[in-house]
């Protein structure tokens, strides 16, 4: 049995710990394949993709971009929610069903900008399937910036990080298949 | 995306370090008899379990040395690709299965930032390196690896509850308000977790 001199430097280990990267699904099955010597299913290179958007999404995605660089200027008015020392910024995301995100974007360091991504109500994917963050940027391309996964409980937390230089006015989440989707659903957006 | 470049660091290490390795405490199979299994039966069942139970430790640790994602889940699929080639090079006698892939992943990342050190042309100014010394830095990581797979080993209920806590730093009463439940709960599955950690951890406790 522990006591309490042993928790508390288990708990000073976890302080000084990084939070784990969160694993991509698609690295996950090509790291199976490379292990197993089976050609692999998937690619690990991050795909920049071209849509096209149905016109009810391209009609509700103008009026979001609004709405988030609004809740963007508010937020940075106000100087953050106290999500940490090192947030500059922070944006949410819904979608149905009560499925929701918070992504907290720390300040540009070493070229990149990390954000941590809180995800509620989000049911897991799915065997074969994963979830995908995108960003979209102001030249209207789609960039892939993350994929993970929801635990029991519709739950995840996780970091990653987008290029410091990255302007983008638009943020989505889809459920994607390993090997590829012609229609991936989008389950939620700013 | 964008990619970091990344100062090349020795890797040389006592490898009395590995193992000094506590092991973390699973359900049978051990990680010993699994990666035992992959070499001498080829059982990719038993390679699969190991990937469950070090994919994020391992893609964590060579992000951390590579601080570049990108480049890091290519380095991580090519150190799993390494422990199903090597895994007869693994002695159960000469430590833990966790320090020795540990080290796979280690090296991989380490002669990944070596092959992306850009070439230096001119003379650099004379001044101190701020990076810390190559043994505290591979100390560092090896604490961070081995707290990843402790956290991973936790029941999911007990997991969430700790990472929001360290690695989101959200207050107790917040995580009760996150996760719909009384602070009581929070308190009590945050302790019942490090107890379970204590074990996991008791060399490092000992530091």
């Amino acid at each position: 049995m522990s006591d309490d001199r042993d928790l508390e430097r288990v708990e000073r280990m976890l302080q000084r710990t990084p939070a784990p990267e969160s694993v991509p699904a698609m690295a996950a099955a090509a790291a199976r394949s490379a292990a197993l010597g089976e050609p692999p299913t998937t690619t690990v290179t991050r795909a920049k993709r071209s849509w096209r958007l149905p016109v009810w999404w391209r009609v509700a995605s103008t009026a979001a971009a609004f709405g988030a660089a609004v809740a963007v200027a508010v937020v940075l008015a106000i100087g953050g929610r106290g999500g940490g020392p090192a947030t500059q910024f922070s944006v949410s995301l819904s979608g149905p069903h009560g499925a929701a995100a918070e992504v907290d974007f720390s300040h540009a360091s070493n070229g990149v900008r990390q954000m941590v991504v809180h995800v509620n109500g989000l049911p897991p994917a799915g065997a074969g399937h994963y979830y995908e963050m995108w960003f979209r940027t102001p030249g209207n391309e789609n960039v892939s910036a993350v994929t993970f996964d929801t635990a029991t409980g519709g739950r995840a937390t996780f970091k990653a990080v987008i290029p410091a230089g990255m302007t983008w006015h638009h943020c989505w989440v889809t459920r994607e298949a390993v090997g590829g989707e012609a229609t991936p659903s989008m389950v939620l957006t700013t | 995306m964008t990619v970091v470049s990344v100062t090349a660091a020795p890797r040389a290490l006592a490898p009395r370090r590995w193992s000094s390795l506590a092991v973390v405490v699973h359900e049978s199979p051990t990680d010993e008899d699994l990666l035992e299994r992959v070499a001498r039966d080829r059982d990719e069942g038993a390679f699969a379990t190991l990937y469950e139970r070090y994919s994020r430790a391992v893609f964590s640790l060579v992000v951390r040395i590579l601080r570049d994602r990108h480049t890091g889940e290519d380095v991580a699929q090519e150190a799993f690709a390494a422990v199903w080639r090597a895994a007869a090079g693994y002695h159960r006698g000469r430590g833990s299965a966790a320090g020795w892939m540990f080290a796979i992943a280690r090296n991989a990342a380490i002669d990944a930032s070596r092959a992306r050190v850009p070439l230096v042309v001119g003379e650099l100014p004379d001044r101190p390196d701020p990076s810390p010394l190559p043994d505290a830095q591979a100390i560092s990581e090896l604490e961070a690896f081995r707290v990843h797979l402790a956290v991973d080993s936790l029941p999911d209920r007990e997991r969430e509850v700790i990472e929001l806590a360290y690695f989101s730093g959200l207050a107790q009463s917040e995580i009760a308000e996150q996760l719909e439940l009384p602070l009581g709960t929070v308190k009590t599955r945050t302790r019942s977790a490090l107890q379970r950690m204590a074990p996991m951890l008791r060399e490092e406790v000992g530091r």
